[in-house]
């Protein structure tokens, strides 16, 4: 798995390196050691965008009718062929059925709401890149902490 | 002859009266001549109490004169240890900068030839068997299951050497500068105009553009990201002015000593994580200084580039 400087990768995505830590620093994803490996370069790429929006505050969610949890409000599939055309022609030429259908009250159209995925975060108490205890090797000097860089496979 | 007696008494009668008033008359005389000589004594007494205050009255002037000289060279010295202090911060991150600088070119002179010697054993034909025999090796030696006796244990330690000699940078831990970095994170809490927290540290400057290498710019994004974790997304970007890394944060509805503890905290945590993610032994000193003195050492609103 190649890695990157998180410089150059974030040159490449047109941002500033900065932008790039505080993209991976705030889902607790930076390398202390700067180096980008390919999971965290596809995290830079996704976010780049909207890291903004994310971290500018809350977002107003659509609520459902009934008061149920969010992770069992149910999401309706969308119809496989239900143009607005097709369900527009009967108002054109109106039947009597359809008109008898259309007196009687409508139920509300479906609110069909996709719950925001949550994001991915380390359970509370686990170890992250910053709060986890550095391995650290006894040498010479003393103790000395040791992080081995990644062998590139290609070579 | 009745009357001649009656004049031969009146006249002794007068010269009776003549004689006691003459005597009364002496007598208040030396009785004004007392109370003269009494009055005189007083106001030689007045006298003398009147240089006494004068003498008091130049006392406490000359002493009001001393407090006022001591108080100006109070406020000397106050001015002079406010100056001192400015002045030590300024030296104080200075030298942190140029101790971090000649620091950071050891590491980058050592890692460039690490990895330049890494590049050449990678670029050899043998590299890849020598590695897998290497790891083979080391994973036969480690192995507490299989028995190995020690004629073939010393041979495999010697194979093993070899094989560190031929191939010890592509299987040993990058090297670190024989230096410690060592630095001095001040922060402060200041309340003119808006409340904030400000915390800085004398970096060198990061290469342009940065790289792997580049120590300075390994610890500025491992205290920012460190600041990020622990504070939250959206926090103001650390901005450089005169060499000095400054990172300010508006302590909003906390209070600001906190929020400068806070902030402090995330940034010498970030700074260690990162010197030790980089392998160099790091020392931090932590120094609160007085808001007077943060206050000209980083003025707001000054010639600040933000990253």
């Amino acid at each position: 798995m190649a890695v990157k400087w998180i410089g150059d990768a974030a040159q490449e995505l047109g941002i500033t390196p900065l932008d790039a830590v505080e993209i991976l620093a705030s889902r607790q994803e930076y390398p202390m050691n700067g180096l980008v490996d390919e999971d965290r370069f596809k995290t830079l790429r996704l976010m780049r965008g909207g890291k903004r929006l994310e971290t500018s505050g809350s977002q107003a969610m659509p609520l459902p009718d009934r008061h149920v949890s969010p992770m069992t409000v149910p999401v309706v599939a969308p119809a496989p062929s239900a143009p607005s055309r097709v369900t527009r022609q009967p108002d054109a030429h109106p039947s009597p059925r359809a008109c008898s259908r259309r007196r009687s009250p409508r139920p509300p159209p479906p609110v069909h709401v996709i719950p925001a995925p949550p994001p991915i975060r380390p359970p509370v108490g686990e170890a992250t890149s910053v709060t986890a205890p550095l391995q650290t090797i006894p040498g010479r000097e003393g103790e000395r902490t040791v992080i081995l860089p990644p062998v590139d496979p290609k070579h | 002859m009745g009357l001649l007696k009656d004049f031969l008494r009146i006249e002794a009668d007068r010269r009776g009266a003549l004689a006691a008033l003459r005597l009364e008359a002496q007598s208040r005389r030396l009785q004004i001549d007392e109370i003269g000589a009494e009055a005189k004594r007083k106001r030689d007494e007045v006298a003398m109490i009147e240089e006494g205050l004068r003498r008091l009255a130049e006392d406490i002037a000359r002493t009001e004169e001393q407090l006022l000289e001591i108080e100006s060279r109070r406020d000397d010295h106050d001015r002079e240890a406010h100056e001192r202090k400015i002045e030590a911060v300024r030296s104080s991150l200075e030298y942190d900068r140029a101790d971090g600088h000649r620091i950071s070119e050891d590491f980058r002179r050592l890692r460039s030839a690490f990895e330049s010697e890494r590049a050449r054993l990678l670029a050899e034909a043998d590299t890849g068997r020598m590695m897998d025999n290497f790891f083979q090796i080391e994973a036969f030696l480690k192995d507490t299951g299989t028995p190995i006796p020690d004629a073939a244990r010393k041979a495999l330690v010697k194979e093993r050497q070899d094989l560190m000699g031929r191939i010890g940078p592509l299987v040993a831990p990058p090297p670190a500068p024989e230096g410690v970095f060592k630095a001095t994170v001040v922060y402060t809490a200041l309340e003119e105009g808006e409340p904030a927290a400000i915390v800085a540290v004398g970096l060198p400057d990061e290469a342009e553009p940065s790289g792997a290498h580049d120590l300075p710019a390994l610890l500025l994004y491992g205290s920012y990201a460190s600041v990020v974790e622990k504070i939250g997304p959206g926090v103001p970007r650390p901005r450089r002015e005169e060499g000095v890394v400054i990172y300010e944060q508006p302590a909003g509805s906390r209070a600001t000593d906190e929020a400068a503890l806070d902030l402090f905290l995330a940034v010498k945590a970030g700074l260690e994580k990162a010197a030790s993610a980089a392998g160099v032994p790091c020392e931090l000193t932590g120094v609160f200084l007085e808001p007077e003195i943060a206050s000209a050492v980083f003025p707001r609103g000054g010639q600040a580039r933000r990253f």
